[in-house]
């Protein structure tokens, strides 16, 4: 192989080492910021219940945004990886015909679930179709950047099933919560360890 | 950046000889910053070939190296310059044609 394609190749590998751990950790603080944001509102909940404040709505917004901010600054940081790997991807794969059709299939779920919040506006629904969007943005980040999905991955990927099953049971939004959080102390775990 | 000169200019230039100098490069255009001992435990090299290859990034003006406090302790971190940047961008650019080039002359080899 030529020796210029060989040292870029060489020095991609490089490159996406470094990328695969600080990926890991914003993944991993995008994870445990999600997966905590429910069971601190329930704990919010019982407490404002018991002291019978009338601010809850204020309150419960407020706890939304700062969630929500952290995790817009982490994934601000996470289009900048997008960026440069994106560029590097095109040098060396063939956009095949499966990547063109997962592209289009992902865009239509996002509108799909941007649409469902909208509509779902005025309810309860709205702070979890912020996850769905969530999900579906980490699913995209891992397909786009060529990042191998670990164990944690795969179970942040299925658990936030929970959050369908809670309209039966509400305690069942516990396995997302669980999920989350057990996927996003892995994540930091690799992220400041060895592998 | 249309002609072969150019192209080969900016690949042929020392700096791009070692794969590890352009792939911290390429890493730093993305997350700017990391320090020493971060780089050394990810890519698994000796402290001295990672000093070498850092001090020539800095010489070129490509890198910063900056020590900071941390938990009392003075670290290392290596910050990319925008020179930096802009010589990744140019560096892209430039692979991205000539792998080009060398897919089209290898079709027309073929014909």
């Amino acid at each position: 192989m030529n020796k210029v394609i060989e040292d870029f190749l060489k020095a991609d590998e490089i490159a996406r080492k470094i990328y695969y751990h600080e990926f890991k950790k914003y993944v991993g603080l995008i994870y445990l910021l999600a997966g905590a944001y429910a069971p601190l509102t329930e704990a919010v909940i019982l407490i404002l219940k018991v002291s019978s404040l009338s601010t809850m709505s204020y309150i419960l917004t407020g706890m939304f945004i700062a969630v929500l901010i952290p995790i817009l600054f982490i994934n601000d940081r996470l289009l900048r990886l997008h960026g440069i790997i994106s560029k590097m991807n095109k040098i060396i794969y063939k956009r095949s015909i499966y990547d063109q059709i997962y592209d289009i299939v992902m865009k239509i779920l996002f509108v799909l679930v941007i649409l469902g919040g909208i509509l779902y506006h005025f309810c309860n629904f709205s702070s979890l179709v912020a996850f769905w969007i969530l999900e579906l943005w980490l699913l995209y980040t891992f397909f786009h950047l060529k990042f191998k999905m670990r164990v944690e991955d795969w179970v942040a990927m299925i658990s936030p099933i929970g959050l369908i099953l809670q309209a039966f049971t509400g305690s069942l939004m516990f396995i997302f919560v669980i999920g989350w959080i057990t996927a996003g102390i892995i994540s930091l775990v690799r992220a400041y360890g060895k592998s | 950046m249309e002609n072969l000169k150019e192209i080969m200019e900016i690949l042929s230039d020392p700096l791009f000889s070692s794969p590890i100098r352009i792939g911290i490069l390429l890493a730093l255009a993305g997350i700017n910053k990391i320090t020493f001992s971060e780089l050394q435990k990810f890519l698994d090299i000796n402290k001295s070939t990672l000093s070498v290859n850092l001090k020539i990034l800095e010489n070129y003006g490509l890198v910063e190296i900056k020590t900071k406090i941390f938990n009392d302790r003075p670290r290392e971190v290596i910050i990319i310059t925008k020179k930096g940047k802009e010589f990744v961008e140019k560096y892209l650019e430039a692979i991205s044609k000539y792998k080009e080039m060398i897919e089209n002359q290898d079709k027309n080899d073929n014909k």
